[in-house]
């Protein structure tokens, strides 16, 4: 079920009618919002639900026994399984077949040639959020930041459908102590909760959908068939669809959550008026840069010790956060690019001789953005060989037909002009939009909606988190 | 700078983009949404019936999504006979006539629908 279609709209008027119908009892609420969030995981493959119910019940009972651990040693044995339980499922699904195929290549290249059993494994959507939350949940108890909750908060923190499938990464310590007491909506709350979702619809299926149908799929899929123009100008697409469709889904999730009574968190901040890549990684998918950073950069050793020191922790913290995007070299390369520069950031910062002036902030923002970019083409393309064949492309190809076209440029210039508008425009559209009369704002929905419809791309595209 | 704005500055600061500064009471807050909510959805049953029946098309074969279908093309037709399901396409046919725009003047090519094409990423 994908958040624009009708189908999901339905979906949410019936669920929004009820759970706020049924408010006077927390508890049968939250029953209510938990089947919800399983019919909603279930319309993609009923066994994932399984999965999920039997994933929040391992961090349900781990973190039972290490709240009623006293030995520090107990405890710490009963976290370390917990994480590698979790790490585990994430593990089998996500990243078996990879490595059984790197083995294979490893063993054949030493001349031990074998047929090593690939299982060709169904990739549960949203797994990588869900995984990433229970290690978060088990690690955050046993360091005392939340109590260990019970059965059905724990269950339905995992499974409610808004964050589900692609995130934001919403911690315990964030969602359970809303779910102690019914939510109380507010008209800020719901003004914004309107307002989110109706951008990340436009954002979603007009500017995403229209530049990956329009130019970025076919310019990718065969990068040797297109020229210099269309290569540069997909690059440039990929890197605002990306954006679009990411941060459409997090806008429409957190709206949707905000109309329920519950607050998502941030996880967008004009990622492309960034100036370093360290100010990107503030910017961008901000619940899981901060997940790396607090239960794997910081463990590491995060920025205690020598320069060289934290330059490996940096290496090590992008290189997994690739490869948590997927078993795939490209998504290495892309965690390595972001490590690499990371640390010579860092470098530089403890290099710098006296004096020297800084980088003008332009100049800042227009070099981070293309090191980002070059990111994406790896992040986009499907193989290594892929990859080096659109950078190739940039520098010499000569194909003259365009795929390119006025709509598409006028898009992705749409796209990278947003970062610059006003930081928290929508919040201020907000302040306005709770004083207005409700009809009156319905009206205003609904004149969205079928702007938004009557130029949207025919039918809806997955979003591209939704593999992860 | 306004005060407004100044609030608008501690926006970071909040746990989530929803938490507007200087908030209102809860009183009356559900009433307010569920009529802003209903007012949309009315208005959307009567100007987009054609996105309404597009649905009703992709649903599974059977006879209740034959009679749903048979429903739903009544209701374009009858909406449309009123000029309700005029709005929507007028913006339509304008937004293809911007798609179909091409640099080098050749013949727009129909872009392919998003399961016909490849798999995006």
């Amino acid at each position: 079920m994908l958040f624009p279609t009708l189908t999901f709209g339905l979906f949410f008027l019936a669920l929004y009618a009820i759970a706020w119908a049924v408010r006077a009892s927390n508890e049968w609420r939250k029953i209510l919002l938990l089947l919800a969030s399983w019919i909603f995981y279930g319309a993609w493959d009923w066994r994932f639900v399984a999965l999920l119910i039997g994933s929040a019940i391992l961090n349900w009972g781990t973190a039972r026994l290490i709240a009623r651990a006293n030995e520090p040693a107990v405890r710490k044995t009963l976290v370390v399984a917990g994480v590698v339980a979790n790490l585990a499922i994430l593990g089998f699904f996500k990243y078996f077949d990879f490595f059984v195929e790197q083995a294979g290549l490893v063993l054949a290249a030493a001349g031990w040639e074998r047929d090593l059993p690939l299982l060709q494994i169904i990739l549960p959507v949203g797994v990588s959020f869900f995984t990433f939350q229970g290690i978060s949940y088990v690690v955050d108890v046993h360091r005392g930041k939340v109590p260990a909750a019970g059965l059905l908060d724990i269950t339905l923190l995992m499974s409610f459908f808004p964050h589900l499938v692609a995130g934001p990464i919403v911690r315990a310590s964030d969602l359970l102590p809303q779910f102690e007491r019914t939510p109380q909506l507010t008209r800020g709350m719901a003004a914004m909760g309107l307002l989110l979702i109706l951008w990340g619809l436009f954002k979603k299926a007009v500017v995403a959908s229209e530049l990956s149908v329009g130019l970025v799929d076919p310019v990718f899929f065969d990068p040797s068939a297109h020229g210099r123009l269309d290569l540069i100008a997909a690059a440039y697409g990929y890197a605002v669809q990306i954006y679009c469709d990411f941060s459409a889904y997090s806008d429409m999730a957190i709206g949707i959550a905000a109309l329920l009574g519950y607050r998502f968190p941030h996880n967008f901040n004009q990622p492309y008026r960034a100036v370093s890549l360290q100010d990107f990684w503030r910017r961008w998918h901000i619940s899981l840069s901060s997940w790396l950073r607090d239960y794997l950069y910081i463990p590491l050793g995060g920025s205690r010790g020598g320069t060289l020191y934290v330059c490996r922790n940096l290496m090590i913290t992008m290189l997994l956060g690739g490869l948590w995007h997927g078993a795939k070299w490209t998504f290495l390369i892309w965690g390595g690019l972001h490590g690499l520069v990371l640390s010579l950031e860092r470098l530089w910062r403890d290099a710098k001789p006296e004096g020297w002036p800084t980088l003008p902030r332009p100049l800042g923002i227009l070099i981070t953005f293309h090191i980002v970019t070059l990111g994406w083409i790896f992040f986009r393309a499907d193989s290594l060989d892929s990859a080096l064949t659109y950078l190739g492309g940039i520098g010499r190809s000569d194909v003259a037909a365009l795929t390119v076209t006025p709509l598409t440029i006028a898009l992705i210039l749409f796209g990278l002009a947003i970062h610059f508008t006003p930081q928290h425009l929508i919040q201020g559209i907000g302040l306005q939009a709770r004083r207005v009369p409700a009809p009156l704002i319905g009206l205003g929905v609904g004149v969205a909606i079928l702007l938004i419809d009557a130029i949207r791309f025919e039918g809806v595209a997955p979003f591209i988190y939704y593999q992860f | 700078m306004t005060e407004g704005q100044q609030q608008l500055m501690q926006a970071d600061e909040t746990l989530s983009p929803v938490d507007l500064p200087g908030e209102e009471g809860t009183e009356g807050a559900l009433r307010w949404t569920s009529v802003a909510v209903a007012v949309s959805a009315i208005f959307l049953l009567f100007f987009n019936a054609v996105t309404i029946d597009d649905w009703a098309k992709d649903l599974p074969p059977g006879p209740a999504a034959e009679r749903l279908t048979a429903a739903t093309a009544g209701w374009v037709a009858l909406t449309g006979s009123v000029g309700l399901t005029a709005p929507r396409a007028v913006v339509h046919e304008q937004w293809k006539t911007g798609q179909a725009l091409r640099f080098d003047a050749a013949p727009a090519a129909a872009s392919p629908a998003p399961g016909t094409s490849p798999p995006s990423r």
